[in-house]
């Protein structure tokens, strides 16, 4: 065997160079999951994706291109990290675009995970589990090949966790401030971040008031709120200006309010009210994503570290910001704000089973922290890991890619779009669509964004909506649909009659004008820059 | 004088209670010798058995491997159609095993109680292997006998000791090959663990997985540098060493393989691969793969959620549910786990107890099919209840310990005692609620036996029909409790610190 002076000699290099040849190594690894899900047509899969995508799209091409087509409820962030790329049609339609955002994330969780444990004392070997934990999961290298946000959530998240704890440990105002810079990307991400903005917030006044007093207290936390808030501000400042109403992201018609009201209505939102229903849906979201045997390991770690009076009371204390994600999920639910459908328990489908990955970098850590006290048990629990891991791959078991394919997350509409391809292609004409609704289709059919009237077009909308017949030559909508705003706004317009139903399809019908009535159609953007 | 006394008496109330335990019914003289009735709470009632025990038959009375239309019909749905011919889905070490059980057994018209007796050998063996191991974790010689009975009587041991399947059998070359390899790695040693390791893969293939971590240990333990001499064997020595293994391994492997190319004209092709099939066959059970290239694996992560649960906690075969007192042995290897000494011996024991656990967890039926509590982890419950004896050891002086520890193993004594005297096949929840007469999915199916004063003791069958069930019952449990209690007394009054 190695003598341990090579051994040592060995270790100590690694530590050197160990970030770059972990990045190497994540890029790889991310390059090669986003190829694999890209030829087999999964990384298109979930509806959202498309839709994210599509919004992205949106800002620099369409019939009224710009950073209003931000819109409001999803926030900003992942669209607008998009923009420097998805002109190119290839980075839009093949989900490059917002894939790489991922990806980058992707590998920066990664990176922020070996630090982490780092800063925890954790050894070279014990490191580098945790990040094979966090690497070595189905679940998250298929999300890091898609459009989705979770990874730019979770990389920006762990990140501002991770200076928390630094400064925590160093009290340097460097920290803080990257802390709040973190915590306000993940802000714009997703409304997690805005979660952990105040348990953050909390921990700082906790920190603080309890080494220096409340008037220190007060005064860092302003430092902190400041910059850590400020994309929260930015965003109220933001649909105060483009819709006219500082909670429109909260109370509008596309709003996550008015979804889970209808669901409530069809009795769907069972964890509504009920905490422990809510417990136990997310409980089980989490260990379906990370699996069983990897969870509990990360509790196991978990205790460990919080029982380990070596380590800084004020480290162990802010750490548990690193359960803010499973406690954000959880009331989410109960508060009625979020909707998660676990098979067996939900009924017989998948739905947003992909928020119980936002805790995979926890369960990371903390596996890596057990791994570094229990020397002895090291190559059991390792190769109990690689054991069940060989397993979850050769299975694919990917509850992710399983909600893509068959759960409520997907929307089969090639049929509609491979239609629209087929016959608006290559001819003259607008189609009269609800992005709100059909942004799947939109992005499936592979038609330039500019073909589209939808409710983010303006005086486009606004004209299609009231004389379909002068401004669409086909119309997509779910007749009879009250919730798809084109059917509902066509409708109330009375020119339907010039329209034939060409086809009527799962998820939406197509409307043909009919051909004497396209000599009065408007077939060219005439409306110019709107503002 | 006075721990030898001690040890015959406990040798008697073991035996009096494995013999009391013993299925069976009233016949000419004895029943099942030649009559395959497969009902409920006899020796036949599990296909897993029969599958087994009609190999032996075949291989006793018409010296083959194959099996006739009779004992196809009797051992279905655990038999696989190959070639025109029918033969037992499992592994066949078992079945080998048994056959100079069944050959005694012919001689005295007993072809079955003597096959089956093999278990319940190996049964008692594995009590006294878990007292050997408790004894190496550094246990005193009560605390240790406590580990050794408590695996029997306070767990399904008991009731599978009862039974013609793998368990007994997987459990012995487990136990043995943990104790070999905390020895000396000579060549000799080498060897044995060679042909242990290759004796389970004989007796189940799952077993191979479980000692996976031994041969693991033992193969690295040729790498690392003596302290003692403060230098390494030199590296070509080594190998020689190391070499027994694959000596070790060779003969049992061949005849695995002579026995696949009997059955199914490949070496290397064993019937589960195949696939079960009815009797008659007309259909197979097992779903054919789209892709025929596929492998089909044995074991899936998405089931692992509710694997751990069904094995740990629930009420269908859960250790909670069915033998809790094990739990204790959680505590002792954490003892051991503190020792120096101790360290890589409890560090071994985890990682098998852990590989079985989480196997097993996803596997397709962790239920074990029709079974009592569960069955698949009889095993990892050995290598936990020899660690019983190390808590005990050390907290027996402890009042709140062991008041807790006695309610614990009075309650797993009573399921195990109920379970071994009735039946073994209770069926999962999803089976029996779907039954046209839905029955009980735990051990309340074992008492309603009882309820209804029926048993599956042979001894009572013949001698003792005259006294009610539950009378029988309450008299075994109070002979397994007074034992108990016995060992245990003379634990708590031992002064011995390290009685070793």
């Amino acid at each position: 065997m190695m003598g341990s002076g090579k051994l040592v000699n060995l270790v100590k290099y690694l530590d050197r160079y160990i970030l770059v040849l972990l990045t190497v190594l994540l890029v790889a690894v991310s390059a090669l999951a986003f190829l694999t899900f890209f030829n087999n047509g999964l990384g298109l899969a979930y509806n959202d994706a498309r839709s994210h995508l599509d919004i992205g799209r949106r800002v620099v091409e369409g019939l009224k291109p710009g950073l209003a087509q931000l819109g409001s409820v999803w926030l900003p962030l992942p669209h607008a990290l998009m923009v420097p790329t998805i002109w190119n049609d290839f980075m839009w339609h093949s989900g490059l675009s917002g894939a790489l955002i991922s990806m980058i994330s992707f590998v920066g969780t990664g990176l922020v995970i070996y630090l982490f444990l780092k800063l925890l004392g954790v050894g070279l070997l014990a490191r580098l589990v945790g990040v094979l934990v966090f690497v070595a999961n189905l679940n998250i290298l298929y999300l890091q090949s898609t459009a989705m946000t979770e990874l730019l959530l979770i990389f920006t998240m762990t990140a501002g966790i991770y200076e928390l704890v630094m400064w925590h440990k160093d009290e340097k105002i460097l920290s803080l401030v990257k802390a709040a810079f973190w915590i306000m990307m993940a802000s714009l991400v997703r409304y997690d971040g805005w979660f952990l903005l105040f348990f953050a917030a909390i921990l700082i006044i906790y920190h603080t008031a309890r080494k220096r007093g409340f008037k220190a207290a007060e005064g860092t936390f302003i430092l902190f709120a400041t910059l850590a808030a400020f994309g929260i501000v930015l965003w109220f400042a933001w649909n105060q200006l483009i819709f006219g109403d500082a909670l429109y992201f909260a109370f509008g018609p596309y709003s996550a309010r008015v979804q889970q009201e209808q669901l409530a209505q069809a009795g769907v939102l069972a964890t509504k009210g009920d905490i422990f229903l809510s417990a136990k849906v997310y409980l089980y979201a989490l260990l379906y994503n990370t699996g069983a045997f990897t969870a509990i390991l990360g509790v196991l770690g978990m205790i460990v570290f919080w029982l380990n009076k070596k380590i800084n009371s004020s480290v162990r204390i802010a750490s548990t910001a690193l359960l803010a994600p499973f406690l954000f999920n959880i009331l989410a639910l109960f508060l009625g704000h979020s909707v998660l459908f676990i098979q067996g328990i939900s009924g017989e489908t998948w739905f947003n089973v992909r928020y119980g990955v936002m805790m995979l970098p926890t369960i990371a850590i903390f596996v890596g922290y057990l791994v570094h006290k229990l020397v002895p048990l090291r190559s059991t629990i390792i190769g109990l890991f690689l054991f069940v891991t060989f397993f979850a791959f050769a299975n694919v078991d990917a509850v992710t890619i399983d909600d893509a394919r068959v759960g409520s997350s997907q929307k089969n509409v090639a049929e509609v779009s491979g239609w629209l391809t087929k016959h608006a292609k290559d001819e003259k004409g607008f189609v009269l669509i609800s992005a709100a609704s059909h942004d799947a289709i939109i992005f499936s059919s592979g038609l330039p964004m500019k073909r589209f009237i939808h409710e983010g077009t303006g005086a486009y909308w606004q004209n299609a909506t009231t004389s379909p017949d002068r401004w669409a030559r086909w119309i997509v909508m779910r007749t009879n649909d009250l919730g798809d705003s084109t059917f509902k706004l066509t409708q109330a317009s009375g020119q339907l009659e010039k329209y034939d139903l060409v086809n009527s399809y799962p998820f939406a019908d197509i409307y043909q004008l009919k051909s004497e009535y396209l000599i009065n159609l408007n077939t060219e953007p005439v409306l110019g820059k709107q503002k | 004088m006075k721990k030898l006394l001690f040890i015959v008496f406990i040798s008697l109330a073991t035996f009096i209670l494995v013999v009391l335990s013993v299925k069976g019914q009233f016949g000419h003289p004895v029943y099942f010798q030649s009559e395959k009735d497969t009902r409920v709470g006899g020796p036949f009632e599990s296909s897993n058995s029969n599958s087994r025990y009609a190999l032996t038959e075949a291989i006793v009375e018409r010296g083959t491997l194959f099996l006739d239309d009779s004992l196809a019909k009797f051992s279905a749905p655990d038999i696989v159609h190959h070639n025109g011919k029918y033969f037992s889905i499992f592994t066949p070490g078992v079945s080998f095993v048994g056959v100079p059980f069944y050959a005694l057994g012919k001689i005295f018209g007993m072809p079955q109680l003597f096959s089956y007796s093999m278990n319940a050998l190996f049964g008692l063996i594995n009590m006294f292997l878990v007292v050997w191991l408790a004894r190496k974790f550094g246990a005193s010689f009560y605390a240790s006998l406590i580990s050794g009975f408590l695996f029997l009587f306070a767990t399904n041991s008991l009731a599978y000791a009862l039974t013609f399947t793998q368990h007994q059998l997987s459990t012995t070359l487990i136990l043995l090959a943990l104790i070999n390899a905390i020895g000396k790695r000579t060549f000799i040693n080498n060897m044995l663990i060679g042909l242990i390791f290759s004796a389970g893969l004989l007796v189940d293939i799952p077993n191979v997985l479980m000692m996976t971590p031994i041969m693991i240990y033992v193969f690295v333990k040729h790498f690392q540098s003596n302290p003692e001499q403060n230098k390494s064997a030199n590296f070509p020595l080594r190998l020689i060493v190391l070499s027994g293994i694959i000596i070790g391994i060779v003969p049992l492997f061949a005849l695995f393989g002579w026995y696949n190319y009997q059955t199914t004209s490949s070496y290397t092709k064993i019937g589960q691969f195949i696939g079960r099939a009815n009797y008659p066959a007309d259909e197979l059970e097992v779903p054919t793969p789209k892709n025929p290239n596929r492998i089909l694996l044995p074991y899936d992560t998405r089931k692992q959620l509710n694997g751990l649960y069904i094995l740990l906690l629930s009420n269908e075969r859960g250790w909670l549910f069915y033998s809790p007192v094990i739990l204790v042995g959680i505590i002792g290897l954490y003892i051991a786990y503190q020792d120096q000494q101790k360290r890589r011996l409890a560090v071994l024991s985890t990682s098998v107890v852990l590989i079985t656990i989480i196997s097993y967890s996803m596997f397709g039926d962790p239920w074990g099919g029709w079974s009592f509590g569960p069955r698949y982890l009889i095993p990892a419950a050995a290598i936990l209840s020899s660690a019983i004896g190390v808590a005990v050891a050390k907290y027996k002086n402890n009042i709140l310990f062991v008041s807790i520890f006695i309610l614990l193993a009075a309650y797993s004594l009573a399921i195990s005692s109920v379970g071994a005297l009735t039946t073994s096949a209770i069926p999962p929840r999803v089976e029996a609620v779907n039954l046209a007469n839905p029955i009980a999915y735990t051990y309340e199916y074992n008492f309603q036996f009882i309820n209804n004063n029926l048993t599956s003791s042979l001894i009572y069958n013949l001698y003792l029909s005259q006294i009610s069930v539950k009378t029988f019952l309450f008299v075994f449990y109070i002979v397994s409790i007074l034992a108990f209690i016995v060992i245990l007394v003379f634990e708590l009054a031992n002064k011995k610190k390290d009685d070793q």
